[in-house]
């Protein structure tokens, strides 16, 4: 008979090398990443430019200049250009974050000959033409409109602003903002961010190496510069309890967090630790309380992001109206107790186990490979740099957790934000 | 000329099938090349199967899937500790379950999942919890955003007998909160049964190795007494429906709903690729026509509904606050008729095929999509679907297009929601 009560037995030897990706660096300084792997013939090329929030004098900037890539270049409205990638079966996807922006192609090997003379006018040559500019502004502003009868949305939004004040990488978006920016603005950004600036290109999935010469050709085509990331300084958020009523909505939308240090931080490790036990997986102590045991929630998580200058710690979660006094009570109740009593070795086990096989699938096949490479090349880190942060997490203790805790997580240092009721 | 692919050999996805005693059907995907392993539980069983004084149990029950099972009383724990994660959804159709673990692991899985298989622990305090947990669900996703109630008006107007009428996460946060143990224990043991399920495995795993392990821990669970399905058949549409509502949202929004067969209908593909048509990326007519060059609509879309009965063509968006709904949709109906009045050119066809093939491609590099792709394929009938599927969508012709559209996208086969932003 099989035995149903007791686990089958485990193991953890797991091999945590990254592909090398092999880099060939173009006279005009641009830098091509190849990731090579991937069963199907398909490829996917990252162009990334400096181009973020961070660069922003103006709200909206950066988003829609990368988002009317190509929509109109010097020679071919927004649909011509469109079909001629449609007529390949390829696709490019546009993206802008608060440090970087850029362009993914999808497409496959064998049509890149033809579709790089496509993806150079959409990187040298888009006209921004004023009739698109209109049409574009107008829908996004409809769609934040939409968000702002949300509460998750509209506590994100203000959220940042209060970690990060007048820093662009937490300026909440206004309506006014629709109206202050113009077509030229957004010309003037696009020459200076991607026009006059090299890019840096990873490449991902099967590629013949016929093809990394059509592709090294088209980027030898750019004549930018490198640019630098700007310092600016940071204000001291005012860290306490804040509260937006909004009328008539059933649940409130919460946040409670803080600016904090980076990946490449010494603290950051255990900080991920302590962040998972807390709320970083389903069977963390946020979500077994507030949703298991309570059932005040569908969903409650904390997590940690990382821009280049800065990052940030928050939790957030969707309550009842009714139980969201009660639910923030819950949560600085957990922080507490952490703050004062040591983890026990099984739920560390446990959190170790878990934050390594995710790891372990962050890092299956080329495509999720490509995602952490490129942010070990971009933020310059060593290569087993990751494989280093997973032995340090190993080597985390229950007194690690504990100290972490109380110099990052306690509540003088915290903003809380609640948008509904309580 | 657009370029023409024809899609083969490369993406040919290997499987192995075979079927347990008790009625348990397994498919393995063998990927030497991923530390992963991935496993696919689907249940024959979804909203459509719930009593309508009951409506949104068989979601719910989801939930109490991950409450403890018969000798396991924490499922989330022990496969954390073995490096794994997993969710689950619940459709009108189907629920499915599905895990990923370092493969070394995959034992943990199937013991699990043969747990929960065999039989749950049924706890008053935990039902009474998930009752709350997913009233919170309901409110978060319906209740609490603008547009959130549009299925719970639409399946009623589209849906008159056929238990599509009714959202998987039901049709009132009442029946919810009236499910007692005792009809968990009942839906249970008519639904969850390996004769009604479906398992893949697929990853960094074999055959023989799978064999074992289904035998071992799936083998010895009695097949149930599942209840057969009757689902009343939904009557033909024969005149055009409507409903007007007014609500406090910052634009107003049409959605047209038009009926159309189920997911194994030859057809369906030709569907599918209508709505590509119309709604896949920037160069699609809706867009085209209807936000660039009109611009009635601030945004707009249409997709098919795969679902296992017949379904539904959805076209809907967003309203610029310089037209009316009214104005929205007669700029709709002209581009719907122009499908069924011209044939389109070959190009504009070639051109959705190929992006789908692309797509696909990209889908197809992930083993969770794999197993999830065998097990839809296998519950529609085919497993191998996954393999053959490109090729039909590659030989369906303009002719096609033209002659589905003419079927489906008539007034009397259409249900227009009409949804106001209420004037300040």
């Amino acid at each position: 008979m099989t035995n149903r009560t007791l686990q089958p037995e485990i193991s953890h030897q797991y091999n945590f090398d990254l592909i090398d990706p092999d880099k060939h660096t173009l006279k005009n300084g641009v830098d091509i990443y190849y990731i090579q792997g991937g069963k199907q013939d398909v490829c996917r090329m990252d162009v990334l430019y400096k181009a973020g929030n961070i660069f922003e004098s103006k709200n909206l900037l950066s988003s829609i200049t990368n988002d009317l890539l190509g929509e109109g270049t010097l020679n071919k409205t927004s649909l011509q250009l469109n079909d001629a990638f449609d007529f390949y079966g390829a696709y490019i996807q546009r993206e802008s974050s608060r440090d970087y922006a850029g362009v993914s192609l999808f497409a496959s090997d064998k049509h890149l000959s033809n579709l790089m003379p496509l993806l150079l006018e959409v990187l040298l040559e888009s006209s921004y033409p004023q009739h698109e500019f209109d049409i574009y502004l107008k829908n996004r502003k409809a769609r934040y409109e939409d968000n702002l009868r949300k509460v998750e949305f509209v506590c994100r939004n203000e959220f940042t602003g209060m970690i990060y004040g007048e820093h662009p990488y937490g300026k909440p978006l206004r309506p006014e903002h629709f109206s202050e920016i113009t077509r030229d603005e957004i010309n003037a950004w696009y020459l200076q961010h991607y026009v006059q600036q090299i890019p840096v290109v990873f490449v991902t999935g099967r590629v013949e190496e016929e093809s990394k010469k059509v592709i090294a050709d088209a980027f030898a085509k750019l004549s930018g510069s490198k640019i630098e990331f700007p310092i600016l300084s940071f204000i001291n958020p005012s860290p306490g309890e804040y509260m937006m009523e909004q009328e008539g909505v059933i649940q409130s939308a919460i946040r409670v967090g803080r600016s904090i240090v980076t990946i490449e931080h010494e603290d950051y490790t255990s900080l991920s630790v302590a962040n998972t036990i807390l709320g970083g997986y389903f069977g963390s102590r946020l979500m077994k309380n507030i949703r298991e045991e309570k059932g005040y929630t569908y969903g409650i998580g904390s997590g940690l992001v990382s821009f280049e200058k800065n990052g940030i710690w928050m939790i957030a979660a969707e309550v009842g109206k009714d139980v969201t006094a009660n639910t923030l009570k819950e949560i600085y109740k957990e922080i507490d107790i952490l703050s004062k009593e040591k983890v026990e070795e099984d739920e560390m086990e446990i959190v170790k186990n878990y934050i390594l096989g995710n790891y372990i699938k962050s890092i299956d096949g080329a495509f999720n490979q490509a995602d952490k490479i490129k942010i070990t090349t971009l933020r310059g880190l060593h290569k087993d740099f990751y494989k280093d942060q997973i032995l340090k997490i190993l080597a985390t203790t229950p007194d690690d957790v504990m100290n972490i805790v109380n110099k990052y997580f306690t509540k003088e240092h915290l903003v809380e934000l609640v948008v509904g009721g309580k | 000329m657009i370029v023409r692919r024809v899609l083969k050999k490369n993406c040919m996805v290997n499987f192995e099938r075979f079927v347990l005693e008790n009625g348990l059907v397994v498919l393995v995907h063998e990927d030497p090349t991923t530390p992963m392993a991935v496993m696919n539980i689907l249940y024959d069983v979804g909203a459509r199967d719930e009593d309508e004084s009951m409506t949104g149990f068989a979601h719910l029950f989801e939930h109490l899937m991950f409450e403890g099972s018969k000798n396991i009383p924490n499922y989330d724990g022990p496969l954390q500790k073995a490096g794994g994660s997993n969710n689950a959804f619940t459709s009108n159709d189907i629920t499915n379950y599905y895990l990923t673990i370092p493969a070394q692991n995959i034992e943990t899985g199937f013991w699990l999942e043969s747990d929960r298989m065999l039989e749950l622990a049924f706890i008053q305090e935990k039902l009474d919890i998930q009752k709350k947990v997913v009233i919170e669900e309901y409110k978060q996703r319906y209740l609490n955003q603008p547009y959130g109630d549009i299925w719970l008006l639409l399946r009623p107007l589209v849906y008159k007998k056929h238990p599509y009428l009714w959202p998987t996460i039901g049709k009132e946060i009442k029946h919810i909160e009236d499910a007692s143990l005792e009809d968990v224990k009942k839906f249970f043991f008519t639904h969850y049964a390996p004769n009604n399920a479906n398992l893949v495995v697929a990853g960094n795993v074999t055959v023989a190795q799978v064999k074992e392990l289904a035998e071992k821990w799936f083998g010895s669970i009695p097949k149930r007494d599942v209840r057969k399905r009757n689902l009343p058949v939904e009557p033909k549409q024969t005149e055009e429906r409507r409903m007007v509502v007014e609500k406090d949202v910052p634009a107003d929004m049409l959605t047209m709903a038009f009926h159309m067969p189920n997911r194994n209908h030859p057809d369906y593909i030709t569907y599918d690729l209508i709505t590509d048509i119309l709604s896949s990326g920037n160069t699609c007519r809706l867009y085209q026509a209807l936000v660039k060059e009109k611009q009635i609509f601030t945004d707009v879309g249409a997709y098919v509904m795969g679902s296992s009965d017949p379904g539904l063509v959805v076209v809907s968006g967003k309203v610029d606050k310089s037209y009316t709904i009214a104005e929205a949709e007669k700029a709709v109906w002209e581009v719907l008729d122009e499908l069924k009045t011209n044939t389109i050119p070959e190009a504009e066809l070639q051109k959705v095929k190929n992006k789908l093939d692309t797509r696909e491609k990209f889908s197809l590099m992930s083993i969770l999509n794999i197993a999830q792709k065998l097990a839809t394929s296998e519950l529609l009938g085919n497993a191998n679907k996954i393999n053959t599927e490109l090729d039909e969508y590659n030989q369906v012709s303009t002719d096609d297009i033209l002659r589905v559209s003419s079927e489906v996208f008539r007034k009397e086969n259409s249900a227009v929601l009409e949804y106001y932003s209420k004037k300040k």
